[in-house]
């Protein structure tokens, strides 16, 4: 996926609480729906985040340095 | 100066030899005879009154970084996994990987520098002298140390070839780095590629160097350095995430550091909220409170979502970097759990030194 539509998707994830909940329950599912193509790292990548974290857990699974 | 340094000597385990299905042990002893080993070289017996303070200063972190609770010394920890998945034999690494200890402390030193930090391990030591030990150890110590322990022609040019066009990307990384501090606007794109540049370019390296050593091919060896290099961009960019999420104190912010997050939110915002959050990481570099306001500007436009989501894409290339190598199961295991071992012990369990 192009830089862009990343970033279109995250704002889209601060901005509007009702995808954020959709992308909660089923994110490849709704990012799918919604017209953005995520390519194979990007859907794996995806799957690895779980998106009921806290900002704090979020980090927290992504520092090991 | 003395110039005639003697290459340090590197014990074999003290009978404790590895078997392919005993890789969690083969590691923790190698890797506690490579932080003995690596302390020894610290110590410095060979060289010079003059060089021997300097090499000092290097215990210091090194001692930060070798205990269970901390996460797994990568510098040290990668060159064993490497070797263990190729031969089962980490042990045989462990002249990369005090090789590889050298360089990242030595590193270490320089971006504290760069900084502008005051370690209290640096004392008496003057500026002059640690910028000589900064720019003198990168450059000299682990070839010095892996050249003098007999590999073949072959083998030592390999491992020559990959020192030094390691160190240019690292330093291409680093330079980038510092192009960016204080600046007005940062392409995300271009600070994750400085990222890529200095700490994975740093584990690619590593990893690269001990595959050389151990016989692989350029091709295997680059399969190697692209599970690392996965694992060391991906790992700087949670420490930088980490960082803004300090109880206390951000580092960066008080650095001016642009990191992924920070990037993110200077190009995702415009106008007056872009303007606001120039001043307060402005102010920023000496005031909690500004820290604080420019956190929730960071985390409010999706700042920290985006950087956690670019880690990720690293582990996953590093996954599959992994799964194309050849690699004994047991191996395979423990190289796998690399990435999600917060502590040294999540990585080695009860066998963690």
């Amino acid at each position: 996926m192009e830089q862009s539509q990343i970033e279109r998707l995250v704002e889209r994830w601060m901005n509007d609480p009702e995808f954020r909940n959709r992308m909660r329950t089923a994110p490849l599912e709704t990012v799918a729906a919604e017209g953005y193509e995520l390519t194979d790292e990007e859907q794996q990548a995806l799957q690895r985040l779980d998106l009921n974290q806290s900002d704090e857990a979020l980090v927290r699974h992504a520092n090991f340095a | 100066m003395n110039s005639e340094v003697a290459a340090p000597s590197f014990p074999v385990l003290n009978g404790r030899l590895p078997t392919d299905d005993q890789p969690t042990m083969a590691t923790a002893a190698a890797f506690k005879d490579a932080v003995d080993s690596l302390r020894r070289y610290i110590g410095g017996t060979e060289f010079g009154p003059g060089l021997r303070p300097l090499l000092a200063c290097l215990a210091g972190p090194l001692d930060q970084h070798v205990v269970p609770e901390r996460p797994p010394f990568l510098p040290l920890i990668l060159p064993l996994l490497v070797r263990g998945g190729i031969d089962g034999r980490a042990e045989r690494a462990l002249p990369v990987a005090v090789a590889s200890g050298l360089l990242f402390l030595s590193f270490d030193l320089l971006d504290d520098l760069q900084d502008g930090d005051d370690r209290r391990w640096w004392r008496p030591l003057s500026r002059g002298e640690l910028l000589l030990a900064a720019a003198t150890f990168p450059a000299t110590l682990p070839q010095r140390l892996l050249l003098g322990v007999g590999l073949e022609a072959e083998v030592a040019a390999a491992l020559s070839h990959a020192l030094s066009n390691g160190l240019l990307e690292i330093a291409e990384g680093q330079a980038r780095d510092l192009a960016g501090l204080n600046a007005s606007y940062a392409d995300p794109v271009a600070v994750e590629a400085s990222v890529a540049g200095k700490s994975g370019a740093q584990m690619g390296l590593y990893a690269r160097m001990a595959a050389l050593a151990a016989g692989s091919g350029e091709d295997e060896a680059g399969q190697w350095a692209s599970w690392a290099h996965g694992i060391g961009t991906a790992g700087q960019l949670g420490s930088d995430l980490q960082d803004l999420l300090d109880p206390v104190w951000s580092r960066d912010l008080a650095a001016g550091a642009r990191t992924l997050p920070i990037a993110f939110a200077l190009h995702s915002l415009d106008g007056d909220a872009r303007s606001e959050l120039l001043v307060l990481l402005d102010a920023a570099k000496v005031e909690r409170q500004a820290q604080l306001q420019a956190i929730e500007q960071i985390r409010g436009c999706g700042g920290m979502i985006f950087a956690a989501f670019r880690s990720r894409i690293h582990l996953v290339r590093s996954e599959q970097a992994l799964e194309r190598l050849k690699c004994p199961p047991a191996w395979r295991t423990l190289l796998g759990r690399l990435p999600a071992a917060q502590t040294l012990h999540d990585l080695l369990g009860a066998e963690a030194p």
